[in-house]
């Protein structure tokens, strides 16, 4: 079979940007441990929001972000803050990560002391 | 449409770019099927699926978590593509992608393939025309809940992407590998 030359239509139809996907693959090995963590969020997020018929926008609003930023939260693949999940947590009335805090209990059985006797 | 080469510059693995505001279909893919977003609304769009005989009722979490999992391992398995040698590439792309089932299927002439994901009963699928033994062209991908392609929308939709692109090729008269990269070489 004679072969055709490429065509001026066909010239056009290669892409000169290499896909980026070996990079976003090395990314997520390199970031898996609190990748998963994040994911695990952000399911949790996701169902609440669900359940309580809050639009993305409008979760945007509640916890004071923007909707762009949300969308990175709900995908699963950023990196928060203790400041944001406690603002989600506080908003969404959830619990997403149980950190044992001191109670006031715990504060003033504490010696009030700095030294020992 | 344009094309992607995977492991630029070699030609064997080369993924279909469909519309200018999303990435190649190979990357694509894998970046959906890490997203909890996508992965949530997909399978509360598809939970009668999960609910077949098949699937046994999993619940939503359960296939999102899995998804991701079964995602990893199988781009593991493309990452480590690079680490075979040239000569041993064909066996290795021939033990990823297994012919569609169906009668309409010319064994010589861009053959329609499929890649399931690694593990057992995977719901991953990756489409890909074989335009030769040592080069396979991606033109999509999905979570096939259902037996048949046709049964459900977004599954079909992969079945007309394989067809546009061996269509595409066929009017381009890239019948072969050879075909292939001369085409990908016009660029020079």
């Amino acid at each position: 079979m004679i072969k055709q030359k490429p065509s001026e239509k066909a010239r056009k139809l290669i892409s000169d940007i290499p896909s980026d996907w070996l990079e976003k693959a090395n990314w997520y090995e390199e970031n898996k441990s609190w990748l998963e963590k994040s994911a695990v969020l952000a399911f949790k997020i996701l169902r609440t929001l669900r359940e309580k018929s809050i639009s993305q926008m409008e979760f945007a609003k509640m916890i004071d972000v923007s909707p762009q930023y949300v969308s990175k939260i709900l995908k699963g693949k950023e990196n928060l803050t203790l400041k944001t999940i406690d603002s989600i947590e506080k908003c969404l009335g959830i619990t997403l990560q149980n950190i044992d805090t001191p109670s006031p209990v715990c504060l003033t059985e504490f010696p009030q002391t700095l030294h020992h006797p | 449409m344009k094309f992607h080469r995977i492991f630029a510059p070699q030609d064997f693995l080369i993924a279909v770019h469909w519309e200018n505001n999303i990435p190649d279909e190979f990357s694509r893919l894998f970046e959906e099927w890490t997203d909890l977003d996508f992965l949530e609304n997909f399978f509360y769009e598809n939970k009668n699926d999960l609910n077949s005989k098949f699937w046994q009722g999993i619940s939503i979490e359960k296939a999102v978590f899995r998804t991701i999992r079964e995602a990893l391992t199988f781009r593991k398995t493309f990452v480590d593509l690079v680490e075979i040698h040239p000569a041993n590439r064909i066996s290795h792309l021939k033990s990823i992608f297994k012919p569609l089932k169906s009668s309409a299927e010319n064994p010589s002439n861009l053959l329609r393939t499929k890649a399931y994901g690694t593990t057992m009963a995977s719901w991953l699928r990756l489409y890909a025309i074989k335009v030769d033994s040592n080069m396979y062209i991606i033109t999509g991908g999905s979570i096939k809940l259902t037996q048949r392609m046709e049964d459900r929308k977004h599954t079909m939709q992969e079945l007309i992407k394989l067809d546009m692109c061996r269509e595409f090729l066929r009017s381009e008269g890239i019948f072969d590998e050879a075909g292939m990269v001369e085409f990908l070489e016009s660029e020079f």
